[in-house]
Formats: structure tokens, C-alpha cells, sequence
């Protein structure tokens, strides 16, 4: 088929040099661009996002991005209620990886008390945090493929996110939002039999990913529709303020957990992948090959969990024995004023962070030394992303949004709060 | 009165239990998803719960086309005149579905920002608890909507 | 983490550039309070460092000192003269070097009955929406801010949820909500 030579105007530098010329819309003469509004109930949006496109024929000349729709007042909550009750909070704002959210804000907190957490919890703390991001990789995975057409891979990687939400049941009692970890340690030990099911699911993983690079990887159709899609430079992802997969695949090698480890990460072997391009592909591959490296961190983990305690042995933050609270007066009185008036800190601020699966997840906690923080901050890696889409947006088409919109992975808990 | 015997392939019933019948088994969805109860449902929807078995297998994302409106999810009242919007653009016979505890109450967000349960601006026909409530609870909530259906006067 | 915040011996160059900047240690983490008169300089200064340049804009929040006697604020105790205090508000930015993976927090304060701040737009774009969303939570205006408005909440909202005299179920519902009690007829 012969090569269709599209005009000189309608390229995409020669529209966005226009653009930030005239700071005008750019139409054809004689017409105008008709705005088109991709609402907040559409399957693509993830629910919760709404934007109005100006096009111009198929190409976006001017778009709006209106996050905002779940916004349902978790920093005001958390206000009025102890650090520990305020837990459930955080689980819900990344939903799918609830165990980083939760291990974040406890361990900023435990630094606010000065607590040093035992081996075995901290190794279940590092296992549990690289499930969880394996499970919202395959999430975003999964959605991006159906919503540009190929329903297979999304049934496959749904699958095998219900294995590992299954083992999370058996450990937790819950299979999406855990509450699992206390301050100082977790809410129980995981039951007998768990890490050897668990390795098993891994191991029977691997061949699945096999199956949908196969799918996926050299389709025509998906390489169209990805590769030089949504491009930014490094440049301008740094001064945006954008970290985690989206950073990676311009070329930067920025993950929070070489770059400040905390838990067990300095004691695995394992490497960050990054991309070159900053395209819809790279992120794609990218959080593939992070599946893989999560993974490998995951099998390295159960050969290295130590037998020994759970708790910590500080009694000013977390909760005494159940046989000490009916048994002695002590006990009782702790187990009272920690449920009744919280946890007390010192005095301060505090900003701690950790890698989530869209970037630096951080919270920031302003300490008046009562049982409530006086404001808790969340730091939500998707929001920023949200404030730089529209120019990553313009000069493409309308069907490109998609998967731009996708390969974002914005989570509405996250970005709204 | 005719004393023959009325031969094994007729079935005789009444026009309101056929069309219930028939009506039951045939939901066409909208999911109107919002936080993590949608997760939920995407792993209803897929090959371990599935919700193919009982008819209610293809969502439509338009509400023309669609008689069962799911509310998945917490709303806020910055989603309230959509989410009310949507439901007077569906036809009649239509059925709506609160899923989680947020759809159904608000959950524990009591604040400025969430409507307490969405019964609040559409009528409800079945509330499923659970935050969120497992695979098998949202598949015992559809099939309580299919009961309620088979019983229900049906208005041609 | 200590090894990873710029604390005052990093700092020896800043403080004597801006001698009027406080430097109070909490939690090995430093806090660097400067004056609202002196935020440009600072932010080029900053941002062009030959040893540490801070690219990144990690964050930006704010909080309300209306009803704590935190020992650094003065002592507001909610009074109605209190509500313009010209240190109401804390703003708190937090950077990050990529270069040499060292992290920074500054702290300014505003208040008054209008409170007003320089934006950051013009050195970080991450500002963009960060800034939307403080004037959305507590109504301090960033001048030099290129699109200011609402981004969490509806135009329609009225008020500043995340400020301290806003009661937590201070609903403003955008439609008219019905009465889940009444009968199942289609209204």
C-alpha cells in the first residue's frame, strides 16, 4: 500500500510548536474543534478520571484532565482518629497493593517511636511487599490488554492474581484490604504450609508470563498501538515530579529501594530494569521484567525467613499478650490507653517513603505528641502524573489515549485520596 | 373438557413467570465502578467466579443497551449527578445492584466528601455488604436479583 | 535514612548565603525554615546548586496551626482573631537531589485574611497540580500559578475542607438527594 503523505501541518511537531506559539487551538481554517468528553463512567478511564478533548479531525489539539471523582477525605479522617484505627485508610489508597501502602505508614510511624522491628517480620514485610506488586502488575498488565482488544491476556493474568489473593486470604482473612501489620510488628504469624504453596505459585508463574510476552510481544497490532505512543523526555519526567516505572522507562535508574533501602532489600540480589524511550512499549516490557525481578526477590525471601518472634518488645506503641492484659494490672492499663488515646510520639515532622508500584509513595505526619496525628500527608505517585498527561497527550490521536491512559496505571484511591 | 393427554414437548405456564423467566437469565450489566470493589468484580467476571454461567456475562458499557446497573464502589458527590444521569438514561425493565460497603452506606468515609450509601440518589434493588465482599457473596447477590425478578409482576 | 537528608554541615553555603533561615533537626530529619520574602532566591539557588541541584519537587503540603499549641507556633487556641493570624498556615516543600540522592525539606509560613505564596511553578512543573490542590484543601493562593482552580473537589464547594474550622461532615451535595426510606417507586 502506497505511503499516504500527511500534510505538514498536521504533524505532530509542527502541531505542537504551533501550540506554544499561539497558545491557540489549532483547526483547520474555517472550522473549529469539537470537544469531546471522555466522562468519568467509561471502562477505559479506570472509573474515575474524566477529560475533554478538543480535537481537530483525529488529532487532539487541547485536553483536560479532571481527577477528583473518588476524593473521599482519607487526610481529614485520619485527623480524627489514633494512628492505629487510622490504618484501614491507607490500605485503600493504592487498593491493589495494600501491603506497601500499610508497611509505609507503619514503618514512618515505628520511626517516629524509634522502634526496631524483628528479622522474621522484616524479611515477611519484604515477601509480602513483592507479592503485592506482583498482583498490581499484573493488574495494570491486564487492563491495558483488554482495553486495547485482546481479552486472552487479561483472563490469563486474573487467573493467576486469584492464586496469590487466595494464599493473602489464608494469611490475612482478607483478600484485598489487609490491615495486616501493627505497630512494631504484624496482626499474626502465617500459618504453617503458607511459604511452601507460595513458592509453587511462583514457580507455576513464570511459564504464564512466557505465554503472554508470546501473545503480546511481537503482535503487529499492539506495536502499532504502543511503541512512539506517549513519549516523554527525562528532562521534562524529572522536573514533573514523576518516579517508579514511569521514570524508569525514560532511562533513569531511580527506585527507592536501591536508593534508600529500607526492610531487606540490600540483603536480595536483584536489579532495577530501565527503559530507553519513554514509550507506551518500554513501560509495558518494563513492568514485565519487573514481574520477573519481584519474583526472583520473592523465591530468595523463603529461603531466608528466620524462625523467631513477630513482635517487637516495645510496649509504649503496640498492644501487650492477651494473657498479660487479663492477668496483670500493667498489662491492662497499657492495652487501655493504647486503644483509648492512641499511641503517643514525640513532637516533629516526618516524611518517610517507599517504593509503590507507580513510584514514591511517601507520607508525611506532623506529630503534636497525642495519640492523633495533627495532619498526615500522603504523597500519591499517580497524582503527579495526572498533572503532566495533558502534555504528554497533545499531537496524538483520540484512540492513542488509551493506552497512554492505561500504561499511567492511575489507581483512583491513590491519586484522589 | 378434552380427556386427551397433552403431549411431553408442551410446557404450559403463565406469561408473567415466562417473561421472568426469561428476563433473569439474560442481565445485561452496566458497571459503574468506581474504587476497590471494582477489582472485585473484575475478578468475578473472569474465569475463576464466573458470571457467564448465569447470564450475566456481557457488559455493556452503554446504558442504552443495559438492564442491570451495578454501583461498584464508593461515590462521592462530585460522581453523584453522573451516577444519576446514567440510571434515568436506562430503559425500563431495570434493575440496580449496590455492591460493597460504600454503595450500599458509604462505608467508614463519613465526611464531607461521600454520599452515605447510593440509595441516596437511585432506588436500590439489592445491597451486598462486604468491603470487599468476596467473589461468592457478589454471585449470591445476583442470584437473589434473578429471584426477585422471577417473582416480580413483569409490565410488557 | 539520616545519610540521605542534607543536614546543617551540607548546608554550610545556604546558611550563610540566607542567614535569616531557622535549622531545627527532628527525627534525624532536618527542617528549614525560611522567610516568604526570600522564596525566589532561595529557589534558584537551590535548584542551579553546583553540588547538590534539587531537580526534583517531591512534594508540596500544608498544615494548620489553629487549634495546637505546637511549641515553634504561637499559641493559637482558636479565637476568632486567631483565624487571620499571619502564621496560620505552614508550607512545607520537600526536594530531592537525583544526582547525588539527597533529600530536602523547606518550610515557610503565611496566613493573614487573604494568605498568599509564590508559586513554584516557573522552576518545577510538579507544582502544577500540587498547588491546585492546596488552594482546593486550604485556600492559600499561589500567585504566578498558570491555571488555578479546584482539581479534588466540584467548582460548586464552598470552603476549604482541610482547614481546621471545617466541621468533617460539612456535606454540600450537588443534587437533590432522595429518602432511601420511601417506597420503591421510580423517582
Amino acid at each position: 500500500m502506497a505511503e499516504i503523505e500527511i500534510p505538514a501541518k498536521y504533524k505532530v511537531e509542527e502541531v505542537k510548536k504551533r501550540k506554544e506559539i499561539l497558545e491557540l487551538p489549532i483547526a483547520s481554517p474555517g472550522t473549529e474543534p469539537v470537544k469531546i468528553n471522555l466522562g468519568p463512567s467509561h471502562p477505559a478511564m479506570h472509573g474515575t478520571i474524566k477529560m475533554i478533548a478538543e480535537l481537530d479531525g483525529e488529532t487532539i489539539v487541547n485536553i483536560d484532565v479532571e481527577p477528583g471523582f473518588l476524593h473521599r477525605g482519607m487526610e481529614k479522617m485520619c485527623e480524627n482518629h489514633t494512628y492505629v484505627s487510622a490504618l484501614p485508610y491507607t490500605d485503600r489508597l493504592n487498593y491493589v497493593t495494600a501491603f506497601i501502602n500499610n508497611f509505609g505508614y507503619i514503618e514512618t510511624i515505628e520511626k517516629l517511636f524509634g522502634i526496631e522491628i524483628t528479622e522474621r517480620c522484616a524479611w515477611l514485610r519484604t515477601l509480602l511487599s513483592e507479592l503485592s506488586r506482583i498482583t498490581d502488575h499484573y493488574t495494570c498488565q491486564a487492563a491495558i490488554c483488554s482495553e486495547i482488544g485482546a481479552m486472552t491476556p487479561f483472563l490469563y493474568l486474573m487467573q493467576a492474581r486469584d492464586y496469590i489473593w487466595e494464599q493473602f486470604n489464608w494469611a490475612t482473612g482478607a483478600r484485598q484490604t489487609y490491615s495486616y501489620p501493627r505497630i512494631g510488628g504484624l496482626a499474626r504469624d502465617i500459618p504453617d504450609g503458607w511459604l511452601s504453596k507460595i513458592k509453587e505459585i511462583l514457580l507455576s508463574n513464570i511459564p504464564l508470563l512466557k505465554d503472554v510476552h508470546g501473545l503480546m510481544d511481537k503482535n503487529r497490532i499492539f506495536l502499532d498501538r504502543t511503541q512512539k505512543v506517549g513519549e516523554i523526555s527525562s528532562d521534562d519526567a524529572i522536573n514533573a515530579g514523576i518516579t517508579g516505572p514511569f521514570l524508569r522507562s525514560t532511562g533513569i535508574n531511580y527506585d527507592v529501594r536501591k536508593a534508600m533501602p529500607y526492610l531487606k532489600y540490600d540483603e536480595v540480589e536483584w536489579e532495577v530494569p530501565v527503559g530507553k524511550y519513554g514509550d507506551n512499549y518500554d513501560r509495558w516490557f518494563l513492568r514485565m521484567r519487573e514481574i520477573e525481578e519481584s519474583i526472583k526477590i520473592c523465591l530468595q525471601c523463603i529461603d531466608k525467613i528466620p524462625e523467631g518472634p513477630i513482635n517487637s518488645d516495645d510496649y509504649y506503641a503496640h498492644l501487650p499478650e492477651k494473657t498479660e492484659v487479663y492477668s496483670s494490672i500493667e498489662g491492662l492499663i497499657n492495652h487501655f490507653k493504647i486503644i483509648i488515646d492512641g499511641p503517643k510520639p514525640p513532637k516533629g515532622n516526618i516524611y518517610h517513603c517507599v517504593e509503590g508500584a507507580n513510584g514514591e509513595l511517601g507520607f508525611f505526619i506532623v506529630s503534636d505528641g497525642t495519640g492523633t496525628a495533627y495532619r498526615m500527608h500522603v504523597r500519591a505517585p499517580s497524582f503527579l502524573i495526572m498533572g503532566v498527561l495533558d502534555k504528554i497527550i497533545i499531537g496524538h490521536q483520540l484512540a492513542d489515549i488509551i493506552p497512554i491512559f492505561g500504561s499511567v496505571n492511575m489507581v483512583g484511591g491513590e491519586c484522589d485520596r | 373438557m378434552s380427556k386427551e393427554k397433552i403431549p411431553d414437548n408442551i410446557v404450559t405456564t403463565k406469561l408473567d413467570k415466562f417473561i421472568g423467566w426469561a428476563r433473569s437469565y439474560s442481565l445485561w450489566q452496566y458497571v459503574f465502578g468506581t474504587a476497590c470493589c471494582a477489582m472485585e468484580f473484575m475478578s468475578v467476571s473472569s474465569s475463576h467466579y464466573d458470571t457467564d454461567r448465569f447470564g450475566a456475562a456481557m457488559p455493556r458499557y452503554s446504558p442504552r443497551q443495559s438492564d442491570m446497573l451495578m454501583v461498584v464502589g464508593t461515590i462521592t458527590h462530585k460522581n453523584a449527578p453522573v451516577l444519576r444521569r446514567v440510571w434515568e438514561q436506562m430503559a425500563d425493565p431495570k434493575y440496580v445492584v449496590a455492591v460493597g460497603a460504600c454503595a450500599v452506606s458509604g462505608g467508614f468515609y463519613r465526611n464531607y466528601a461521600t454520599v452515605q450509601g447510593c440509595d441516596r440518589i437511585i432506588p436500590v434493588d439489592v445491597y451486598i455488604p462486604g468491603c470487599p465482599p468476596r467473589p461468592e457473596m457478589i454471585l449470591d447477590g445476583i442470584m437473589a436479583l434473578q429471584e426477585k425478578i422471577r417473582k416480580s409482576k413483569q409490565y410488557l | 535514612m539520616e545519610k540521605y537528608w542534607m543536614l546543617r554541615d551540607d548546608l554550610k553555603d545556604f546558611f550563610k548565603q540566607f542567614p535569616n533561615a531557622e535549622y531545627l533537626e527532628q527525627f534525624d530529619q532536618p527542617n528549614i525554615r525560611i522567610p516568604a520574602e526570600d522564596m525566589e532566591k532561595i529557589f534558584d539557588f537551590v535548584k542551579n546548586h553546583k553540588k547538590f541541584p534539587m531537580d526534583m519537587l517531591l512534594d508540596i503540603t500544608a498544615v494548620d496551626y489553629l487549634t495546637s499549641d505546637y511549641a515553634e507556633q504561637p499559641n493559637l487556641t482558636g479565637r476568632e482573631e486567631d483565624l487571620y493570624s499571619e502564621t496560620r498556615f505552614d508550607v512545607v516543600y520537600h526536594f530531592y537531589s537525583m544526582k547525588t540522592n539527597r533529600r530536602m525539606r523547606i518550610i515557610t509560613s503565611c496566613g493573614g485574611e487573604n494568605p498568599e505564596i509564590l508559586s513554584s511553578y516557573k522552576w518545577w512543573q510538579a507544582a502544577h497540580f500540587l498547588e491546585r490542590e492546596i488552594w482546593d484543601m486550604f485556600g492559600i493562593k499561589f500567585t504566578g500559578h498558570p491555571d488555578l482552580r479546584r482539581v479534588l473537589l466540584y467548582p460548586e464547594f464552598k470552603g476549604f475542607p482541610l482547614k481546621k474550622d471545617f466541621p468533617v461532615l460539612g456535606e454540600q451535595p450537588r443534587i437533590k438527594l432522595r429518602n432511601p426510606e420511601q417506597d420503591n417507586g421510580r423517582n
